[in-house]
């Protein structure tokens, strides 16, 4: 009883995969609905979250620190839903959420660039040339989203349980592959699983309420014991600590805070010129 | 689940460290379970051996042979038993093959005693529905 965290390269049949297999495994499909739900607790609109996600990173573009709270209301809504069983997640960046829980199966979905080419064009009604560019932009986009908001290869398929080519595997096929594997033994939630996502979840509440105040701040919780990573520059250590305390006072499922408050003058503007 | 009279139900608990066994001992027996307590894993491996537990809990780092050794072992003579790994080493990876081993369940030390009374109860269940 794995939750299958599935993402694909754009126009790879990945959605086409997940539908199925989560009807053949009985399992609820998520996607879209994270970002509704993001959009109702954060109060950021549903066209923000998803450019957030979708979005060219450049100069006169979306700021990182945006992007970044984003991503935090998301991801905090996703975490949660991980704490459910049978579930299947198709949607983008969902393997940077749940690393190091064993029950999570985490698929990446790609597919030779001819054959993405071929079905964007078919679905969109555009030539093989303007599709490959979309598609070519977009894979770019991507890469840079993923270096810019977690600093990771969106492509590096060490981050990935199960790697399928849909040009070499029919999307029945790959339903019966993904189905197998999780259906094996170790991909079943053990008690040690399941904490490591109660902790993860908690982890994305806190940091979703705190990334107004810094985007880039950390949240570690151990079992309830929530630790978290702030920088400021500038003189104003006990208030930004404070600030942290009093927005995390009597948050449900935290048994013990602790704040860090790092000074970080050159880091943050170097950052905020990337 | 509130406590249960299983005085037929026999748990192995074999950890290095005196205090663990002796805490799960403890916790064990409150749930009215008979608990035979191993510091040494070869000794614990031949009383496995001689005797069919229906619960072995067992510690993995434990010098020359480790855990999934014993739960390895166990499942070979009595794939029945269920294996309770505890560990203060857990990561994904150990995680995983102690379950592609056979291991009913996986925890990460410090536990607390309600989480090991609920595994527990779990495994005793599964214990029950595999006897009807």
């Amino acid at each position: 009883m794995a939750i299958v965290n599935i993402s694909s390269l754009p126009f790879s049949a990945g959605e086409e995969i997940a539908r199925n297999l989560a009807a053949h495994l009985g399992y609820r499909l998520i996607g879209e609905e994270v970002f509704q739900e993001a959009s109702k607790r954060s109060g950021m609109s549903l066209g923000k979250l998803r450019e957030a996600f979708h979005s060219m990173p450049f100069l006169f573009g979306m700021s990182l620190a945006t992007r970044k709270q984003c991503f935090a209301h998301v991801h905090a809504v996703l975490a949660e839903r991980f704490l459910e069983q049978k579930l299947v997640y198709h949607g983008p960046f969902g393997q940077f959420l749940a690393k190091g829980v064993s029950h999570i199966l985490t698929v990446r979905i790609h597919s030779k660039i001819e054959d993405r080419v071929t079905r964007r064009a078919s679905q969109e009604g555009v030539s093989n040339k303007e599709a490959e560019r979309a598609i070519l932009r977009e894979d770019k986009q991507r890469l840079m989203i993923a270096e810019q908001v977690f600093n990771m290869d969106d492509n590096e398929t060490s981050h990935f349980d199960l790697v399928i080519n849909s040009s070499q595997m029919d999307a029945d096929t790959a339903v019966e592959v993904i189905s197998e594997t999780a259906n094996l033994k170790r991909y079943s939630p053990m008690t040690y699983s399941i904490q490591c996502m109660e902790d993860i979840a908690l982890a994305r509440k806190v940091k979703s309420s705190l990334v107004d105040i810094d985007p880039d701040i950390g949240v570690e919780v151990n079992r309830g014991d929530v630790k978290v990573r702030t920088r400021i520059y500038g003189s104003a250590k006990k208030r930004r600590a404070d600030k942290v305390r009093e927005r995390l006072k009597e948050f449900e499922g935290m048994k013990n805070l602790q704040v860090d408050v790092v000074q970080d003058t050159f880091g943050r503007i170097s950052r905020s010129l990337r | 689940m509130s406590q249960i009279e299983h005085g037929e139900l026999h748990v192995l608990v074999l950890d290095d460290e005196p205090i663990v066994g002796k805490n799960l001992r403890i916790i064990l027996s409150k749930l009215g379970l008979a608990v035979e307590v191993f510091v040494n894993p070869t000794l614990a491996m031949r009383k496995i051996d001689e005797k069919k537990f229906d619960i072995v809990i067992t510690d993995v780092v434990m010098g020359d042979v480790d855990g999934i050794q014993v739960l390895e072992h166990v499942m070979d003579k009595w794939p029945d038993s269920k294996v309770i790994i505890i560990t203060a080493f857990a990561q994904m990876s150990l995680a995983r093959k102690a379950m592609d081993r056979g291991a009913f369940d996986f925890i990460a030390k410090p536990f607390d005693a309600e989480q090991v009374r609920e595994v527990v109860n779990k495994a005793i269940e599964a214990i029950r529905s595999a006897a009807e």
